[in-house]
């Protein structure tokens, strides 16, 4: 017994400093002060989250904006500005009570109203912006129960709400007061760990520490000093010379090189993503499921994935990559010209057929691969033509269908129902090919109701396999998301959802 | 040379300028694109981008909203653009010294390599050192901006790391850091522009070398470097003045390029920016000024005409 007792104690005091030695999110060694020189590769557009589409200003509203809830560096979904929320019997309503004693950096404190009102500038239709679904349709009711709690009621059971607010800042809490005169946002005031205190148009921006940040001791940083560099070799230049500290995109030819340079740290992330050929289903040849069959048959993805983005990508035949929970092993379209061709004689094209591909020039990748596509379809017979086109230009015939098949890439997605509900249920919003299954619509309206995971997967397996059958959209392979920046910059984590949170960053020097 | 030609040739700018906003803004709208879809991104459904549309007064009538915007900036005010949201005015002012200083001082440099290169390779006509300033000035001519640039990236600030790559310091901020970012981005556009100088102030002064006049100052008995300076190189300025005149918009085009390579803040950027975003305020606010520096830099030169000519008169 004597020795149990010992056994025990021995094991206690392991246990307990082992517990010591746990790293916890605050980091002790960390230095607070300085500035960071960050270099984004595009300008930011429009700072307003309602309106903006821009992931660079997204990126930038990461910092200054708090959502309800939150994904961590490992996509858990955490309490943020909401401590809990709980659904109604019916499935309808969320209730969600808010942290007391928030501060907007103004110095004024976030209550339900102000949630209530970003969320109903948010869905308004005139507002008229892209993300509006994130917090649910115009009809949605938006309701102040008391000054932290707050209630949204979705004319259909939204089962994961919690999760669709924590995507990205378009669902980010913001002062009504950061709306001027004009009905516009120069300047959006959030609790965020930095506020914005210096705006030159789209070449500078500089972020400030928000003294009234929620969460103790953060952020290290004293300020982040953002400016755009536009070309790939200038902007990496800047960071081998130290003229900048980090740099959000890296050409990814460059990236071996980079790697090898002392005193600079290149980190990778599988992004959340995929690199996909939207096929115009309203139009023949591909509203015959058995032509868009064909065409993704005969993609080798490796040799795309290689020329494409240089290797630094895994290929894919449905939408969702293996570092996802939600990855399905559904592969039925390794390359194979024979059965591709079969399938076109079937289809009544035993001599293959003329067709459009439209990359775009705002994404080099998509032109990119555009060539190598044009080869490989060449091996079906089918003769493709490449119309690179501007970013306005290829929007207007994406959005009007007017095109056989576009080149693109789909970023940030992290629950399933970011993967297939928005882009390919019957009429709504993002759907471009005009696919529409009925089955599969049933599904995923099911598949977003429910709250549980094992439940879901289950749902969304079948979907995956119905839309991957159906091929609306043909997969090729989902990239890494790449950051570099010099060794004296710590605590940065690169996520696969494109975010770059700077409040646990500081600067060893 | 009067006061009463300035002014006509001022009115007729006006003129010019409005004509020109008006065609860059057809031209712009006829390729197409819709800037409330820009703004949206691939996320944007029908009803959004209707409802930007109404917000950005896109569905009024093309003159309406030309003669708005025209309107506006008699008032001095260039309104706001489509995509930031932000006011244009401010933008303009901050961005316009940028731009002036970086074609002031390409122009400069394009001179001090164009002059002496020039006129060396006219004296030496036919030798090996005309053989190699023209080797010199057709590959100035050959090489894409981006690619010059680049490659004085790789050189200067990587390899010898003495002058930053990108971005730019007001000169109220530091003079000197403002000196070292405008170097490598003033050097690239004036180094081609220089290269094309040359070959034209070479064949200038070739013309006059053979002009009787300057035979006879030369049988007259006077120095070479009399000749050449005060006779030949005065006579060639004339032509010499014409050419740099249709330089400058050549240089606009170029600066373009370099400030997006550099990183450097100016108008071209801006404007690069409007056209790709289909943001028509602002591109009509930067063709505008665009215009302005252009037609104030042609007045100069006609000026500088009379004083070097004093022969030439003015209809």
């Amino acid at each position: 017994m004597k020795r149990i007792g010992i056994v025990v104690a021995v094991l206690l005091v392991a246990v307990l400093f082992l517990v010591a030695l746990a790293p916890s999110f605050a980091q002790d060694d960390a230095q607070s002060g300085g500035t960071l020189r960050a270099a984004f590769q595009n300008e930011w557009v429009s700072l307003d989250p309602h309106t903006t589409s821009s992931y660079s200003s997204y990126q930038i509203l990461n910092n200054v904006l708090d959502g309800l809830t939150f994904f961590d560096d490992d996509l858990n979904l955490v309490p943020w500005l909401a401590e809990s929320w709980e659904q109604s019997e019916d499935g309808l309503t969320w209730t969600l009570h808010l942290r007391q004693g928030v501060m907007f950096s103004n110095g004024r404190e976030m209550t339900a109203d102000d949630v209530k009102w970003s969320w109903d500038r948010l869905i308004d239709p005139a507002t008229g912006s892209g993300n509006a679904a994130r917090v649910g349709p115009p009809e949605t009711v938006i309701e102040v129960v008391d000054p932290y709690t707050v209630s949204v009621t979705h004319p259909e059971p939204f089962g994961i709400f919690p999760q669709s607010i924590g995507f990205d800042k378009a669902s980010g809490i913001m002062a009504p007061e950061s709306v001027g005169e004009d009905g516009t946002v120069q300047i959006p005031i959030g609790t965020g760990p930095f506020m914005i205190t210096e705006v030159e148009g789209t070449t500078r921006i500089l972020l400030e520490k928000n003294p009234y940040y929620w969460q103790e001791g953060l952020p290290y940083l004293d300020a982040i000093e953002i400016s755009p560099i536009p070309d790939d070799t200038v902007r990496e230049v800047a960071l081998r010379g130290g003229e900048v500290d980090w740099v959000l995109a890296i050409a990814p030819q460059s990236f071996d090189t980079l790697q090898s340079e002392e005193g600079i740290v290149v980190d990778t992330a599988p992004q959340l993503s995929y690199d996909y050929i939207g096929l115009n289903v309203t139009r023949e040849p591909f509203d015959d499921a058995r032509v868009r069959q064909a065409i993704a048959l005969s993609l080798d993805r490796d040799q795309l994935c290689a020329v494409g983005f240089f290797g630094l990508c895994e290929s894919l035949q449905g939408p969702i990559g293996t570092g996802s929970p939600w990855y399905f092993d559904y592969m039925p379209y390794d390359q194979d010209i024979d059965a591709a061709k079969a399938l076109l004689a079937d289809a009544g094209y035993p001599d293959g057929f003329d067709m459009e591909l439209m990359p775009t020039t705002q994404y080099g990748e998509t032109e990119r691969a555009a060539t190598v596509l044009q080869q490989q379809l060449a091996q079906i017979g089918i003769n493709a033509t490449v119309n690179s086109l501007e970013w306005s230009e290829w929007l207007e015939k994406e959005g009007n269908f007017e095109y056989d098949a576009y080149i693109c890439n789909w970023n940030g997605l992290i629950d399933a129902d970011q993967y297939y509900y928005l882009q390919h249920h019957t009429g709504l919003y993002f759907n471009f090919t005009g696919y529409s299954n009925p089955e599969f619509d049933d599904l995923v309206d099911e598949g977003r109701s429910l709250s549980e995971f094992d439940e879901r997967y289950g749902i969304y397996e079948q979907a995956n396999q119905i839309l991957v059958d159906d091929a609306p959209y043909v997969y090729m392979y989902n990239k890494l998301e790449i950051r570099a920046y010099r060794d004296y910059v710590k605590g940065f984590a690169v996520r696969p959802d494109q975010a770059n949170n700077f409040w646990t960053v500081w600067l060893d020097q | 040379m009067n006061f009463r030609y300035i002014v006509q040739r001022l009115v007729f700018a006006v003129f010019v300028i409005v004509g020109v906003t008006f065609l860059a803004f057809a031209i712009v709208r006829g390729v197409g694109g819709d800037p409330a879809r820009v703004k949206l991104g691939v996320t944007a459904t029908e009803e959004n981008v209707a409802a930007q549309r109404e917000r950005m007064g896109l569905n009024r009538p093309f003159l309406v909203q030309y003669g708005d915007w025209l309107l506006g900036v008699v008032q001095g005010d260039f309104g706001q653009s489509l995509i930031t949201d932000q006011r244009i005015g401010p933008q303009l002012e901050q961005r316009l010294p940028a731009t002036l200083q970086l074609g002031a001082a390409a122009i400069l440099i394009g001179m001090l390599i164009a002059f002496p290169l020039g006129i060396l390779a006219a004296l030496r006509s036919g030798s090996k050192v005309d053989m190699a300033v023209s080797l010199f000035s057709q590959l100035g001519m050959s090489i894409p901006d981006f690619w010059m640039g680049i490659l004085l990236v790789l050189l200067f600030s990587l390899q010898f790391g003495v002058l930053p790559p990108s971005g730019y310091t007001p000169i109220d901020d530091s003079f000197r850091e403002w000196l070292r970012h405008l170097i490598l981005p003033a050097l690239t556009a004036g180094l081609i522009s220089g290269a094309i100088q040359t070959r034209f102030i070479r064949s200038a002064m070739l013309e006059v070398l053979r002009a009787n006049y300057i035979q006879t100052a030369r049988a007259k008995g006077l120095r070479e470097r009399t000749v050449v300076v005060r006779h030949a190189v005065r006579a060639a300025l004339v032509n010499i003045v014409t050419i740099l005149g249709l330089q400058m918009t050549a240089l606009l085009s170029s600066v373009v390029v370099v400030e997006i390579t550099f990183a450097f803040p100016g108008i071209g950027w801006l404007a690069l920016n409007a056209v790709l975003d289909r943001d028509y305020p602002l591109l009509l606010a930067t063709v505008f000024v665009i215009g302005v520096i252009v037609t104030l830099v042609n007045l100069v030169i006609d000026l500088l005409y009379f004083f070097l000519d004093p022969r030439i008169e003015f209809a």
